[in-house]
């Protein structure tokens, strides 16, 4: 043995990770034990088939096409999305009256909660991905541009009047001012609706798809198998975090300039 | 109440051409086409009074003002407690809070189905959802409240001999009130937003089983009817969650 240094750790502060993995372990063994006995078997499942099953998905490639649908719907609302609001954000704030005479408009849509027209969009647009597609764009499509919007109309004027100034024109001034001033805007609006837009497009898939995370949830509740839908929800975990977690990145790595 | 200065007569006039613009453009086009899917507007009103009058909004409103006002107490309630006790004592935190951030990535639509299934097509499972909603997003405002509240106030009563749970009811407690009342902002627009898709999957009454079943007999006259009300009904709740937000002002603001 050798003598602890004073200015060695102090032997009784854990790593963060050890008490959180620790959690994690002693729920799953709760729930290995009681399942059966305490818990219903018919609605939880025990961990260890969980992982199994889990297992058993990423080996066989079962998951794969789920997952491709789901995170395909993502994407292309998702940039539908951000492209019309950036659109909309560029165009309201150019003109502070023509903002105010629509603005209460866009924020009496936006109280609308957007999921009420998802029995709409399924009778008139089917089945397929376009039903999610626009369900997961108008998630996304206020609160990016409520956010670009606030963006676009606190930039400094006086950076705008010296360009003005030096001859700019509008549309320099918008690409060389206007748009990198509020990338940041831009940016955490993204970030912040992309929870939306994974919730958006899994409860279109949970009413009426084929094929989805969402259409594996609703199969796994009606057919009583708890292990599948356990098995399902971590995937949905970590597609929602990882989503998140990119956008943090390229978040940090694009405001990287502003130190 | 918007102050009577900030809007001059000229804007809210622009205001109410515009939008009667749009309803005159919507009639006129539902006039040179009727079809089924653009219902015309004097139809759509004519249902909003009928369905005002009969008591249809009312019941099914009523439902889903209870799922939404139910979930957000539960949800608080669990907020304060878990949140208070993760921002107090720094280890459960470093335990817990990983984990929470793993649950809260899981998009908690997607318990609808479950939660129908083992708590009924009534208004329990959706109180569950919209209280597992409302829990999350209070939740993580509690805790970062309670992390960002002056640690020399704490360090000042502990050298005054109050115990934590002292430290816990006098300081932390009331202070937690104005990160719920903020946190609302957030939880209760998506309180209603899960309580319409839980209600889409499966239930027996509410706006959202309302706005299915007008489509399911291709009534689109009472689904825009449903989807006015619907509207109104957001921005009154975001009126008084905004309200609420303002009232608490910064008396007890931390720090």
């Amino acid at each position: 043995m050798t003598v602890r240094a004073p200015s060695g750790r102090a032997p009784r502060t854990l790593q963060p990770w050890v008490l959180s993995v620790s959690v994690v372990l002693l729920t799953a063994l709760f729930f290995q034990l009681a399942v059966g006995r305490v818990l219903d078997p018919l609605w939880f499942a025990r961990p260890t088939d969980v992982l199994a099953l889990l297992a058993q998905w990423l080996t066989g490639g079962f998951i794969y096409p789920h997952i491709a649908t789901t995170l395909t719907e993502i994407a292309i609302g998702f940039g539908l999305g951000v492209g019309v609001a950036i659109v909309l954000a560029v165009v309201l704030s150019s003109s502070a009256l023509l903002a105010r005479i629509t603005m209460p408009l866009v924020v009496a849509a936006n109280s609308l909660p957007k999921v009420a027209l998802i029995p709409f969009f399924i009778f008139t647009l089917g089945v397929g991905i376009e039903s999610k597609v626009v369900q997961v764009a108008l998630n996304v499509i206020f609160i990016v541009f409520l956010n670009l919007y606030a963006g676009l109309t606190t930039i400094n004027p006086r950076l705008r009047e010296s360009l003005a100034l030096m001859g700019a024109s509008p549309f320099e001034i918008l690409v060389k001012v206007k748009l990198p001033a509020s990338l940041a805007w831009l940016l955490s609006g993204m970030r912040i609706s992309a929870r939306y837009a994974l919730a958006g497009a899994v409860a279109v898939e949970l009413l009426s798809s084929n094929r989805g995370l969402g259409f594996l949830i609703a199969k796994a509740t009606a057919q009583l198998e708890p292990a599948q839908l356990f098995a399902t929800l971590v995937v949905l975990a970590v597609m929602g975090f990882a989503i998140t977690y990119a956008l943090q990145v390229l978040e940090n790595r694009v405001l990287a300039w502003r130190i | 109440m918007t102050p009577p200065d900030r809007r001059s007569p000229p804007i809210l006039l622009l205001q109410c051409a515009a939008a009667a613009a749009l309803v005159a453009l919507w009639a006129a086009r539902a006039a040179a086409a009727p079809s089924m899917w653009l219902p015309a507007p004097l139809a759509v009103g004519a249902r909003i009074v009928k369905w005002s009058f009969d008591g249809t909004f009312a019941r099914n409103g009523a439902v889903t003002v209870i799922e939404c006002v139910a979930g957000l107490v539960i949800g608080a309630i669990f907020a304060v407690l878990y949140g208070l006790a993760l921002g107090y004592y720094g280890w459960l935190r470093r335990a817990i809070y990983p984990v929470a951030l793993l649950c809260y990535s899981v998009p908690l639509v997607a318990l609808a189905p479950p939660f129908t299934a083992v708590f009924g097509l009534g208004i329990v499972s959706k109180i569950a959802l919209t209280g597992i909603t409302a829990f999350f997003l209070l939740f993580f405002n509690v805790l970062s409240g309670a992390e960002a509240i002056d640690r020399r106030l704490t360090a000042i009563l502990q050298v005054m001999g109050a115990s934590d749970r002292e430290i816990l009811r006098k300081l932390f407690l009331p202070a937690s009130r104005e990160w719920i009342l903020t946190g609302l902002r957030v939880a209760g627009p998506f309180s209603l937003l899960t309580a319409i898709t839980a209600e889409i999957w499966g239930s027996m009454a509410g706006l959202g089983f309302l706005v299915k079943n007008a489509v399911e007999v291709t009534d689109m006259t009472g689904m825009v009817a449903v989807l006015i009300l619907l509207a109104l009904f957001g921005v009154a709740l975001n009126a008084l969650v905004g309200s609420l937000g303002r009232l608490s002002g910064s008396g007890n603001a931390p720090s």
